[in-house]
């Protein structure tokens, strides 16, 4: 097992937003460890190949299609054909421009659980993915209860609050036997620097990937420190990371099709504050329009 | 009977009065609902880039979808190219058309490749003649599967599948009077049912007119 204490803080200017590429880390990690903060606070712990074999099979096949690739022509984007935070530039191994791989595997998320009250859905519920697909969702239950057990035993204190406040939280909007209400799934997905929100403040981010093909980079990087760590997450294994931290993937390069899953598994904040499902779908009746998301 | 050659006549494609055609009456190719929308898309998308094929009795011999979709589109004229052919030949030939193009296959890295470009001109998923899902499917078949190890011996846990939500959405289209209308007469159906939210009132309302209501 690896421990890395990081030296410093860098200052922000430049970071949010930033596509980042391996010239911008200094040392990536593609064993065990564990990584400190300079102020000792813990960083991230990574572990190779911790979750089983058959789970993860299981849940692959129940969550790949979760990140749904759709027509972007019909979503009114302005000014472009798709979001610019999707919009990767793949390169082959060799150095060379790919757009196949751009293309044969889609850049998508999607997301999967239970989401709380917004403007256009007041309501709280269960995610398109998991409705029309609860066998699927099923299927990787296991897999997220595996994740779940090891978050407990690799991070007592972070998994103890979220813990805490799933206890107050309707059980109908918890994945059973997890501290989790929400899982994103990205598919090739490079996130541009930035630093998670909507997720419950004093958890931490959970991640796990499913890595197809050959390809290399799309490391997760955390560039407000010196020395720039990231983490090369491949299938089985799982990544417990302050998210809250600056973070981004480097640029991907790898020979077409390949493709790289990623799931984020959270607490989503305001979860404590969505009723049972009975009530939910009263309140959703009896609200006005342009009335307050809650009571 | 001699091996066919080239026998295109390219003085033989005309813009011709769409009235003036006729579909097929032995067409042993469909075109249902799914087809036909397709079809409009790409004509709506592209406009017609070939004639469709007429023998010399100007019964359409190739591209009866085409024809059909045209007339539903509201298009008065069309392009076809007459091809000469008659009676079982002109028959045969239709058949085999629809066949060739049934036996082709996809190349999945230049076909997703090209829908990228498409995608990225703004040119929409339906002009291509592809649902989503259709998409999905054919472009998740392209990757190999990840490498999972060994698989363990470990049971896995049989998990309840969990209820879906118990939310679901219904959106009505209206002009603006029926608007107006339908406020007036929802309004007037909570007070009578004494209800005191649309959901109910339009589902008891439809539930009396429908005779369900016990």
């Amino acid at each position: 097992m690896r421990e890395l204490h990081l030296t410093s803080r860098v200052s922000d200017d430049g970071l949010p937003g930033k596509l980042l590429d391996e010239s911008d880390v200094d040392l990536v990690i593609s064993e065990s460890a564990d990584v400190y903060k300079p102020d000792g606070t813990l960083l991230a712990r990574f572990r190779k190949k911790l979750m089983g074999a058959s789970e993860t099979r299981r849940a692959y096949h129940g969550l790949k299609g979760a990140a749904y690739r759709t027509d972007q022509t019909n979503r009114g984007l302005a000014g472009g054909s798709r979001n610019d935070q999707l919009n990767v530039t793949y390169v082959r191994l060799d150095g060379t421009p790919s757009k196949t791989n751009r293309a044969a595997t889609g850049t998508t998320s999607g997301i999967v659980g239970f989401y709380d009250r917004e403007a256009r859905r007041p309501f709280c519920r269960t995610t398109a993915y998991t409705a029309k697909h609860p066998q699927k969702f099923a299927a990787a239950i296991p897999y997220l209860q595996t994740i779940d057990d090891h978050f407990r035993e690799l991070t007592p204190d972070r998994w103890a609050a979220q813990q805490a406040v799933c206890d107050s939280t309707e059980p109908d909007w918890i994945i059973k036997g997890t501290v989790f209400t929400t899982i994103t799934v990205n598919k090739n997905f490079q996130t541009a620097v930035h630093r998670d929100n909507g997720d419950f403040p004093d958890g931490f981010g959970v991640m796990t990937a499913f890595a197809a093909g050959e390809y290399e980079g799309f490391y997760l990087a955390f560039p407000g420190f010196d020395p720039v760590v990231a983490f090369d997450m491949r299938t089985r294994d799982l990544l417990l990371a302050d998210v809250h931290e600056w973070h981004g993937n480097t640029t991907p390069r790898g020979t077409p099709p390949w493709e790289r899953i990623s799931l984020v598994c959270y607490y989503r904040e305001k979860m404590h504050l969505c009723k049972d499902r009975a009530s939910e779908l009263e309140w959703a009746k009896r609200r006005k329009r342009g009335g307050t998301l809650h009571e | 009977m001699p091996e066919a050659v080239t026998t295109f006549e390219p003085s033989s494609v005309q813009i011709v009065p769409i009235d003036g055609l006729t579909l097929d009456p032995r067409n042993a190719r469909a075109h249902n609902r799914r087809n036909l929308d397709a079809i409009i898309g790409s004509l709506k998308r592209f406009g017609q880039q070939k004639p469709i094929i007429v023998d010399k009795d100007n019964v359409v011999r190739a591209g009866n979808g085409v024809l059909r979709a045209a007339k539903l589109l509201g298009w008065t004229e069309i392009a076809v190219y007459s091809s000469g052919l008659e009676a079982e030949e002109a028959t045969a030939f239709a058949v085999a058309d629809n066949r060739v193009a049934e036996l082709s296959e996809w190349d999945v890295p230049m076909l997703a490749e090209a829908i990228e470009d498409a995608s990225d001109a703004g040119i929409s998923f339906d002009a291509l003649g592809f649902t989503d899902e259709e998409l999905n499917k054919i472009l998740s078949d392209a990757v190999p599967e990840p490498d999972f190890g060994e698989d363990d011996d470990d049971e896995l846990p049989e998990v309840e599948v969990v209820p879906t939500s118990t939310i679901r959405l219904v959106q009505v289209f209206l002009s603006p009077e029926q608007h107006e209308q339908f406020n007036l007469w929802e309004r007037k159906l909570r007070d009578r049912l004494g209800l005191d939210n649309i959901s109910d009132s339009v589902y008891r309302a439809m539930r009396i007119a429908a005779g369900d209501d016990a």
